[in-house]
């Protein structure tokens, strides 16, 4: 059986939230506010995360795909169950079409699209055959890691000449409006919301009672230092091509040198920020295959590992025409026409349907 | 219950030489006890001490006859001859009654020597055993600064002691087998009772009954046989020949195991951490020893990695690159009509072409093979335009970096590895180094060495135990013995 | 009409951003079928 640790749970949820926003930066129409914008989705992010945590603690032992056949009966649940993995592995899509944008543009310009993506997926559906307990012994080894890395670049930064806190301010200048917009919907589900695949994993914890301590604390880690991160960019780069650029996080590594020796340190840090991703994208493709197998009682993982890979490469290099069409999308129309409904919508009903039957005191 | 002796003396002798025909260095001496009696004396010359087979065997028989005759007549009716001269006449110390044919022949093969008495059903075997062993020397392929000289040798007895001397404890458990049916390998499994796990003891009993093989001719053998991915490049096993290194281990709750004919012993499970940590660790200041620690995680690193950098950085990322360094690179390779990669692997295979060669050249030689090393393929490769002066450095520096590596096993591995890695560097450049090391991390963490995963203690994480790892914390802070392996 | 059937694409989505909660459903359903099928 696989058991997980305390610290393990921590570091693959920290990691998992960090993600993409390691390069793309968080909030960023929000301008120099966006920093403020990270720690308000954070922190209402962290209560929507409780929220999850709640119905897995009302329904114990079980995880998110069978919540609802429980809830809702066979012939509603599961249907509503099948959604998940669906999303997940349009997520894990959406992941794949971010690399296809960013490995040719930073590291290799020559090098066919199905090359670069084909080679990552064999490298996932290894990761994926190895078993639950080596994603999380991996993201446990990787976390101190990348935390070493971020200072480091935090430190080099501060250290550098560039930094101008004045480009913070005014602060809120132009008001709460843009902040509001930014947090809802797209900075709390972006985040936050996609945790609740998590619940797919939840029960593996060793000391289920850890659960909402472990979240909290991830939550405010991420938290703040996503929202460092912005600030760096915010006064370095200023606000203008913070806003503007698609991968602001990258320009502001590109800034540093190290005594004039080392610089042009993007592909480095492109490297870095693709593990994050690797992580990201393995996380979304386990808990869509755990949720299979749990839907379709299948015995070994091989079969859905095997189709969720394909099917994921195959959406992930045909989804995006251009990048201001993905990013479009992903930022406008995803978070309304997907995430509202399986990340808020739905749960919440699941929460209140399952804490009335609680009330009532029937078991079903 | 196969073929016993008989009690014919004619019948059992004819048996006895027929089995070994034609093999020039058996001994059958014939010796008349006391009047009637007749008596032979069997053993394989070269494997037993043969003065003491005359002190202890035959002078007292023949000297002692009249002794012997009184007793005999006292017991005629007594078939005993045999314990009689086993308690009373004979002055050999280890000695047991045997009638069965198979074991008495195996004792035989074995280096052990055989007293039969006409019309007697058992055979007496003495254990006089002394055959050629090399003495004690240094441990060759693991020599340190400081630490015991002393490394293992082909005697199973021997290495046994070494380990005695050590830990002088009962609770010191060695555990007999044999294995290989042509061989018939003596294999001692060692283990501080109470200290390592039980399980972990009955798992290695499982898996070496498991082994099913004609001969083990050395421990490498049974390595692959026992170990629980042989797929895999990384030694799931160590294998060492200095003992302070295996009591070191046993005092952890590991479990050794010693086999005869080779100076290598065996111990599981292992870590890669635990690869990385060589005895002299512990010999040494802390503060020194936390330092070279680190040295050696960062040269094993770059073993692993540089060539393939270099491959990457010099064909995708030139932009990485210092002005300077890149302009002084771009010259060098100027003349070079190869791409990066076709120049590292040629540079790299003629390397490691050498390093074989160099274990197998008979000493005079040696000499010679260095200079032509260093001249011919190094001086004169890069006048020539055949490799650049760069990646002599880089090549020579990754081999000196490969040396680092403790175990040599694992030294192996990284060196293996390295050419996928250069391989995908070319192709993917820094993108496919990442991917390598992706998969490489992905599988040392997926792999298990007797149960234990092979990450421990970084992952999964046991803080207790990774302070020994990444510094060497002074003996102190040492004292509560590491929970990892044993209890 | 066969540009509603890659409703991933992030130019079909924009147009049609309703497309993908569609084949999710239907998707869903069909799957399903195979879960009621093994609940049996």
């Amino acid at each position: 059986m696989v058991r997980v640790s305390g610290y393990q749970l921590f570091a693959t949820t920290v990691l998992f939230q960090l993600g993409t926003t390691v390069i793309f930066g968080f909030a960023s129409p929000a301008g120099r506010d966006a920093w403020i914008a990270m720690l308000l989705s954070a922190f209402i992010g962290m209560f929507m995360i409780l929220g999850y945590i709640a119905l897995m603690n009302m329904m114990p032992g079980l995880s998110l795909v069978e919540w609802f056949p429980k809830q809702f009966g066979p012939w509603l649940g599961i249907p509503i169950a099948w959604f998940y993995p669906l999303l997940f592995i349009y997520d894990a899509g959406r992941g794949i079409s971010d690399l296809k944008e960013l490995v040719p543009l930073t590291l290799l310009p020559g090098t066919p699209t199905w090359v670069i993506l084909g080679s990552m997926m064999l490298v996932i559906m290894y990761f994926l055959s190895s078993g639950v307990e080596v994603i999380f012994r991996f993201a446990g080894l990787l976390f101190p890691i990348i935390f070493f890395l971020f200072v480091a670049e935090i430190l080099l930064l501060l250290g550098s000449r560039n930094v101008h806190f004045d480009n913070l301010q005014p602060l809120l200048g132009e008001g709460w409006g843009r902040v509001w917009k930014t947090v809802w919907p797209f900075g709390i589900l972006q985040t936050f919301g996609e945790t609740i695949e998590f619940a797919m994993l939840w029960s593996f914890l060793r000391k289920p009672g850890q659960l909402a301590g472990i979240n909290i604390i991830a939550v405010l880690v991420t938290g703040v230092t996503i929202a460092v991160f912005d600030m760096l960019a915010i006064m370095v780069l200023g606000e203008g091509v913070f806003q503007r650029n698609i991968y602001p996080l990258l320009v502001l590594l590109r800034q540093l040198s190290i005594s004039d020796f080392l610089d042009n340190l993007d592909a480095l840090g492109v490297m870095y920020f693709m593990t994050t991703i690797f992580l990201k994208i393995s996380l979304h493709l386990m808990t869509a295959v755990l949720a299979i197998q749990k839907l379709t009682s299948a015995k070994s993982l091989r079969l859905p590992i095997l189709i969720v890979t394909v099917t994921t490469l195959w959406i992930g290099s045909n989804m995006a025409r251009n990048v201001t069409d993905h990013i479009f999308v992903g930022t406008r129309i995803l978070p309304y026409n997907l995430w509202i409904p399986l990340f808020i919508v739905i749960p919440a009903i699941l929460l209140m349907v399952a804490w009335i039957r609680k009330k009532a005191g029937t078991a079903l | 219950m196969g073929p016993t002796l008989s009690g014919n003396f004619e019948a059992d002798l004819a048996f006895f030489r027929e089995s070994f025909d034609r093999s020039s260095d058996i001994v059958f001496k014939e010796l008349l006890v006391c009047d009637g009696y007749r008596g032979i004396i069997i053993f394989i010359d070269g494997l037993v001490d043969v003065s003491l087979v005359d002190m202890h065997i035959i002078t007292p028989l023949l000297h002692g006859r009249s002794q012997l005759e009184l007793k005999l007549n006292e017991q005629v009716k007594h078939h005993n001859v045999q314990a009689i001269l086993q308690k009373s006449i004979v002055s050999a110390c280890q000695s047991k009654l045997e009638s069965e044919m198979h074991t008495i022949v195996s004792a035989i093969t074995n280096g052990d020597t055989i007293l039969i008495l006409e019309s007697s059903s058992e055979a007496l075997i003495f254990d006089m055993k002394g055959r050629e062993a090399r003495a004690v020397e240094e441990a060759a392929s693991e020599p340190t600064i400081r630490g015991p000289r002393e490394g293992f040798t082909e005697k199973l007895r021997t290495n046994t002691s070494l380990l005695r001397t050590r830990l002088k404890t009962n609770k010191l458990k060695m555990e007999p087998l044999t294995i290989g049916d042509v061989s018939n390998t003596d294999i001692v499994i060692v283990y501080l009772d109470g200290v390592a796990k039980t399980e972990l003891i009955d798992e290695v009993r499982t898996r070496l009954g498991r082994i099913k093989i004609d001969a083990i001719l050395e421990s490498g053998y049974i390595e692959e046989l026992i170990e629980d991915n042989t797929y895999s490049p990384f030694p799931q096993v160590l294998s060492t020949e200095r003992p302070d290194r295996v009591a070191a281990a046993l005092l952890e709750g590991k479990v050794s195991l010693l086999i005869d004919n080779t100076p290598f012993a065996l111990v599981l499970p292992i870590t890669f951490l635990g690869l990385m940590q060589s005895p002299e660790d512990y010999y040494q200041r802390y503060m020194i020893s936390t330092a070279t620690r680190w040295l050696r995680y960062w040269l094993a690193f770059i073993a692993l990695t540089f060539p393939s950098l270099y491959i990457a950085v010099t064909t995708f990322h030139q932009e990485m690159v210092p002005t300077n360094l890149l302009l002084s690179i771009a010259s060098s390779r100027e003349a070079v009509p190869f791409p990066a990669i076709i120049e590292a692997l040629l540079m790299e295979i003629t390397f490691e072409g050498l390093r074989e060669a160099g274990i197998r050249m008979p000493r005079p030689v040696g000499q010679a093979v260095s200079i032509v090393g260093a001249l011919v393929i190094g001086q004169a490769a890069v006048q020539a335009g055949i490799v650049s002066a760069i990646l002599v450095i880089i090549v020579s520096f990754t081999g000196i970096a490969s040396f680092i590596f403790p175990s040599y096993s694992l030294g192996i591995a990284a060196r293996l590895l390295r050419f996928p890695l250069m391989f995908l560097a070319g192709t993917l450049g820094l993108y496919g180094i990442l991917l390598g090391l992706l998969v490489i991390c992905i599988h040392l963490l997926r792999l298990r060495s007797f149960g234990v995963p092979y990450l421990s203690p970084v992952a999964p994480l046991s803080l207790n135990n990774l302070k020994d790892t990444l510094f060497r914390v002074p003996w102190r802070n040492l004292i509560h013995r590491r929970r990892g392996i044993g209890e | 009409m066969s540009e509603y059937l890659w409703p991933w694409q992030s130019h079909v989505f924009i147009l049609h951003p309703w497309a993908i909660s569609i084949m999710f459903i239907v998707l869903s359903l069909l799957l399903s079928m195979i879960s009621w099928f093994k609940k049996k």
